[in-house]
């Protein structure tokens, strides 16, 4: 478990505010950030609300470039699950799907051949084939689901556990999920929830005010994030 | 994401976006040749019919220079906006930003192939005789679209950085319109200013595409191939500025 595959280190980044013209203040989500990831591990990130995860796992997937510090990105490909990115209500589910596989960077032939089972999956039945306005928000939500299912990146990115749709649906999405990280995949996982982070990752890092308070075994790590 | 696969995904998405398009109306697809039909038939029925404005053959001259014209602003309002509309998008995922004008570019332009037919189309009803130089025009829309791609991406960032343009754009381009002899010919401008004229590439174009297609003239190839080469430097610049700020771009649309 030497093998690093992403490494941060010294990341900063500043959110900049338009006060009036030519007049900005700065807010910094992250301000001195380094760890490391190993490949094949779930490493789980706690901190408060603001503390800069979320502001983290885009650094991670490359849709924010850090302001200081370097990132070393190994991975062949990193990206945060994101449901139903680029979706539009005109097309049916199943260009919906290509669409949204093609834009976080599969091949078209990869998702094609993907495609009965994201049908499946998604338990559209006949919708599968019918614009996306017909679609209740929780049907949706599966068609979103499906999608992801099938396709994993080396890194994958969460910001918390989705369960979506129904009870049985969340069930099964919910298991899914916890196979996607029990697999070989390198995971990086953003919660509040204690019992999850405890539950799958084996490695815990605490960001309080852009900085890394603490990181290291799950237990420890919890409690002092519980008790402080 | 290479190159490769950004082209497959713009295509994709432009194919679905023309669908999802043609989906909400009952017409659907036959609105690609209806709306370029009617636009032309309300030129003729005010510049021919009601006014009688400019001698015979007037609402040809004009529509030789409209189409192309139309296609130039309507591609580049369009696109000027399109990083600014797409700021959900990248702030989910990564890809790269000239995505999101080249959707426009594509969208715009597959549908402007079909009004070029519908003019012609309407050129041979009129009694215009189609003749081998008619060809020309399409290395002269291809010229066109060499030349509003730089355009349309160097719009798109500067809307980012500075939201303001997004008004002034539109208006610069209708000044723009009044400068590349839409409506009057070429001959009408005080000859110390002709040269000026054509400092504007879509002046030039306009003209270009006339002659092909009214004077059944080869164009003037030397010109056109100088608005090429301006293009190509365009090109150069705009992409490696894409290529440089992918993330600033991001930041400076979520704001």
């Amino acid at each position: 478990m030497s093998d690093v595959i992403v490494s941060l280190k010294n990341i900063g980044l500043s959110y900049r505010k338009k006060r009036s013209f030519f007049r900005h203040s700065f807010h910094a989500a992250l301000k001195d950030v380094s760890f490391d990831i190993y490949r094949g591990e779930t490493v789980g990130i706690i901190g408060r609300n603001g503390s800069g995860k979320s502001t983290l796992l885009k650094v991670l997937s490359g849709i924010y470039k850090p302001d200081t510090g370097v990132i070393d990105n190994r991975s062949r490909k990193t990206s945060l699950l994101t449901l139903q990115a680029g979706f539009d209500d005109n097309l049916s589910g199943r260009d919906n799907a290509l669409l949204s596989g093609m834009l976080l960077g599969y091949g078209k032939e990869e998702i094609l051949s993907n495609m009965a089972n994201i049908e499946v999956y998604s338990e559209l039945g006949k919708f599968f084939h019918e614009p996306m306005k017909s679609y209740s928000t929780g049907m949706r939500a599966r068609l979103g689901f499906a999608t992801l299912a099938f396709l994993t990146p080396e890194v994958l990115l969460l910001d918390e556990i989705l369960g979506v749709g129904d009870n049985k649906f969340r069930e099964k999405s919910s298991k899914t999920m916890a196979d996607m990280i029990s697999s070989d995949n390198t995971v990086v996982l953003v919660s509040h929830s204690a019992p999850t982070v405890l539950g799958l990752c084996s490695r815990v890092i605490w960001i309080e005010e852009g900085m890394v308070r603490q990181q290291g075994d799950p237990k420890e790590v919890v409690s002092a994030y519980q008790a402080a | 994401m290479n190159t490769r696969q950004l082209l497959a995904v713009v295509w994709e998405k432009s194919k679905l976006n023309l669908k999802s398009e043609a989906a909400v109306n009952y017409l659907s697809y036959l609105w690609w040749i209806m709306e370029p039909v009617l636009h032309m038939l309300v030129y003729y029925l005010v510049f021919d019919v009601l006014l009688q404005r400019g001698g015979p053959g007037f609402v040809f001259f004009l529509l030789a220079g409209l189409v192309p014209w139309l296609w130039f602003s309507k591609l580049l309002v369009q696109a000027s906006n399109s990083l600014v509309t797409g700021r959900f998008l990248m702030g989910q995922i990564f890809i790269p930003k000239l995505f999101f004008p080249l959707v426009v570019i594509v969208q715009c332009s597959v549908k402007q192939a079909i009004v070029f037919i519908v003019l012609l189309l309407v050129l041979v009803i009129a009694g215009h005789q189609p003749s081998i130089q008619w060809l020309a025009i399409v290395p002269i829309a291809l010229v066109q679209l060499m030349l509003m791609m730089p355009l349309a991406f160097i719009f798109a960032a500067s809307v980012v950085f500075v939201r303001d343009l997004g008004f002034v754009i539109p208006t610069a381009l209708q000044f723009v319109f009044f400068c590349s002899g839409i409506f009057f010919s070429i001959d009408h401008i005080a000859p110390q200013y002709t040269q000026w004229f054509y400092v504007n590439p879509m002046a030039g174009l306009v003209q270009q595409y006339r002659e092909v297609l009214l004077n059944n003239n080869w164009p003037d190839w030397f010109y056109t191939a100088k608005v090429a080469a301006v293009s190509i430097v365009l090109w150069i610049l705009s992409i490696r500025f894409y290529r440089n700020n992918e993330c600033t771009i991001t930041r400076f649309a979520q704001d």
